[in-house]
């Protein structure tokens, strides 16, 4: 059951992570040049951001679980398991982002779940 | 050519550095006690394992590869095309873990790729900018939270 909830912990942290950091380097803007002056700018900027610490937190809780993980559980289930964040992204992105989701992806996050049930058993 | 070497790359560099991982913290004494001190103990204990370094330098090297093949290859390709990794995995934990993986496992982690491949067929018709830059995002994050 723990092993469970640290995998939940390993998969909602980082999509939240991801979700995060993406938000604040929109804002952030494009890298649009690998010139020092340009990327320290870029860098200054990224660290004053609130958004992008706030992913960057939530990344390191995801990776911590994922090691307390691994220190309980076999990598053979772990990193399969983790294949959940499809599903988990397939469904925020149809009930949370009201995107339009194809039969075709349905059939792949159902795949990932059936998969995992079985890798779980 | 570019391509497959590094997509090979990123391929080997993520299997073989979770099985570091892995090893690093199947040495790690049970995780069976609590409390701040002991957090903190643990904490630097699994900072200071070399196996845990070195997996963490190949997840960037891997990350790296990744965000490098996205800049010129569409998601649709290279989710797909990195997917048989978690057979390697599978096979790696077998041979360096001693893992058992019985038939179930193995007919459930050939379901995810599978699953993964269909997934990444209905990213083809998307533009690849939001997803590398999600991407670039999370590699950002992932490289802070590692040095962290």
């Amino acid at each position: 059951m723990l092993d469970f909830t640290l995998l939940a912990v390993v998969i909602l942290a980082g999509a939240a992570g991801d979700v995060s950091v993406t938000r604040g380097m929109k804002d952030v803007g494009e890298v649009s040049s690998l010139r020092p002056a340009v990327l320290l700018g870029i860098i200054g900027r990224v660290a004053r951001h609130g958004a992008i610490w706030v992913g960057v937190v939530c990344k390191a809780i995801a990776f911590a679980s994922l090691l307390a993980l691994l220190a309980r559980a076999d990598l053979s289930w772990v990193v399969p398991a983790t294949a959940v964040s499809f599903i988990v992204e397939t469904v925020a992105a149809r009930y949370l982002l009201r995107e339009h989701i194809s039969h075709l992806r349905w059939a792949g996050a159902a795949c990932v779940g059936l998969g995992v049930a079985l890798i779980s058993l | 050519m570019k391509t497959a070497v590094v997509l090979s790359v990123a391929v080997l560099a993520n299997s073989v550095g979770s099985v570091c991982l892995g090893k690093g913290m199947k040495n790690f004494p049970v995780l069976e006690a609590s409390g701040a001190a002991w957090l903190l103990q643990a904490a630097v204990q699994v900072v200071l394992n070399s196996w845990v370094i070195v997996g963490v330098f190949l997840l960037i090297v891997f990350l790296a590869c990744y965000m490098a093949a996205l800049s010129w290859a569409d998601l649709s390709f290279v989710l797909p095309a990195t997917a048989p990794g978690y057979i390697l995995t599978a096979i790696l934990s077998r041979i360096f873990l001693h893992e058992e993986i019985s038939p179930l496992r193995w007919a459930g982690t050939a379901l995810i790729v599978a699953g993964t491949c269909l997934v990444a067929r209905t990213h083809a018709a998307r533009s690849v900018a939001a997803p590398a830059v999600a991407v670039l995002a999370e590699g950002l994050a992932d490289s802070t939270a590692d040095s962290e």
